[in-house]
């Protein structure tokens, strides 16, 4: 009886099977210069590549759980998605696998869940806001938001005005430049570029920053260490710590005056001159203002219970 | 939501009163203002804190919950990852909430402080259309 009903049931596992093996998509359609593409695509992994071309190309395998693919193009905008059901269970693997051909110059507008997402070559208004995702770009220019929630950032030779943004992954970044907006939580952020303005706002993770062509720095972190590399030519910095530690290394002797708060339970170690922190006569408060050269740019520098070096 | 819009349009504010406050100390006359402003300052930080907490509170309870809320043991990924972001993003506005308190006219911080609180509530508008069985809580009264 039994070996009846596998002898009936083998055909259908096989038509099931077959029913949900990835469907694949090859799809080109003209846009006009420009065009605003938004992308959605939940899990799987996306490349967006550049090419010259007039027109995008969407090349590879849906979703295994695909309800239909969607590549409308109505005058300036484009809408591509692969639609996925209200709800569904499974992983990364078995998501889209997609290749994306774009003109260089485009503003595009892409969101993910799961799925990994890696950019290359682009020019424009970039958004990418992922969940668990991560995210890989390299030369993009214009100005570039890239947002993940647990995911991490990998960028390499990005240019222009760029946001990065995540809570718990980690950025990594090198060879960038232009002006950079690091938002993190408790990841990592280590960035070695030659951006003049750099903003950081972290919380708990460290951040190792080596920075040679910095003008004006901004950052705040809470409890999260910041080791700094920079150049001469800093002009301007605004830092807070509370209780992580920063150390400012500067790569020659820069043109600044310097003003250290060190709050309550901070300590400060200036190796850039001789002058040595002051102690309040009644607290452990120390404060230390000092100019290195002739002290023509302005560097505040504040702590809660951190403790700041500068050499 | 109303929070973060008033403490948007605040924003600016504390540029003001550390002018007012350096203006105070550089004269050497009274200290008491720049206390007076600190408190102020303070209660105002809690305020903000309280509203933003009952606005998450209610934006949670206002929803059908989402699984991912209500499954700490799930192994979905994602899921564990978003309850995972909003128990680090809570944890650092507290952090930060404290670090305010202690330097209420330190701008950087209400930024940061803002952010944060932005992100808690994008995170929830977020997980909200996660590809995920929406389910009711158990608890609570049947009509």
């Amino acid at each position: 009886m039994s070996s009846i009903k596998y002898a009936l049931l083998a055909p259908l596992m096989a038509i099931s099977a077959l029913t949900i093996a990835a469907e694949p998509v090859d799809q080109q359609q003209d846009v006009a210069a420009n065009p605003n593409v938004s992308v959605k695509v939940q899990r799987g992994n996306v490349e967006f590549i550049r090419w010259d071309n007039n027109s995008i190309q969407v090349k590879g395998e849906l979703d295994e759980l695909s309800e239909g693919f969607i590549f409308d193009v109505k005058g300036n905008t484009v809408v591509i998605e692969d639609k996925l059901p209200r709800s569904y269970q499974g992983s990364n693997k078995q998501g889209s696998q997609l290749t994306i051909y774009l003109p260089t110059q485009l503003s595009l507008d892409a969101e993910g869940v799961s799925a990994d997402f890696a950019l290359s070559q682009l020019n424009g208004q970039i958004a990418i806001a992922l969940v668990s995702g991560n995210i890989e770009a390299k030369q993009l220019s214009g100005s570039n938001k890239l947002t993940t929630v647990s995911g991490n950032i990998n960028s390499e030779q990005l240019s222009g005005k760029i946001k990065l943004e995540t809570v718990s992954g980690d950025i990594d970044d090198k060879d960038s430049k232009g002006e950079a907006e690091f938002r993190l939580v408790s990841g990592e952020l280590d960035t070695q570029s030659d951006f003049t303005q750099v903003s950081i706002d972290q919380v708990s993770g460290d951040i190792e920053a080596t920075l040679s062509q910095i003008n004006q720095i901004n950052m705040v972190t809470i409890s999260g260490d910041a080791n700094l590399n920079l150049g001469a030519q800093l002009s301007k910095g605004h830092l807070e710590t509370i209780s992580g530690d920063l150390t400012m290394a500067f790569s020659a002797a820069p043109n600044l005056n310097f003003m250290i708060d060190g709050g309550p339970g901070g300590k400060i170690n200036n190796q850039l001159t001789d002058d040595k922190p002051i102690k309040q006569k009644y607290s452990s408060s120390q404060s230390l203002q000092f100019k290195s050269l002739s002290g023509d740019g302005q560097v505040n520098i504040n702590t809660i219970s951190g403790r700041i070096s500068v050499k | 939501m109303c929070s973060i819009l008033w403490l948007t349009q605040w924003r600016a504010e504390p540029e003001l009163i550390q002018v007012q406050t350096a203006n105070v100390t550089t004269a050497t006359i009274d200290t008491s203002a720049s206390v007076e402003v600190d408190n102020h300052l303070i209660e105002l930080i809690n305020q903000i804190a309280q509203t933003h907490q009952s606005q998450l509170e209610g934006f949670i309870r206002n929803q059908y919950t989402v699984s991912w809320q209500l499954s700490a043991d799930n192994k979905e990924h994602i899921q564990t990852d978003i309850a995972k972001a909003l128990a680090e993003l809570e944890s650092a506005s507290v952090q930060v909430q404290a670090a305010l308190t202690q330097q209420p006219t330190n701008q950087q911080l209400w930024q940061l402080w803002r952010w944060i609180m932005q992100r808690q509530i994008t995170l929830l508008q977020q997980g909200q259309k996660l590809p995920f069985t929406h389910t009711r809580p158990s608890q609570g009264n049947t009509l």
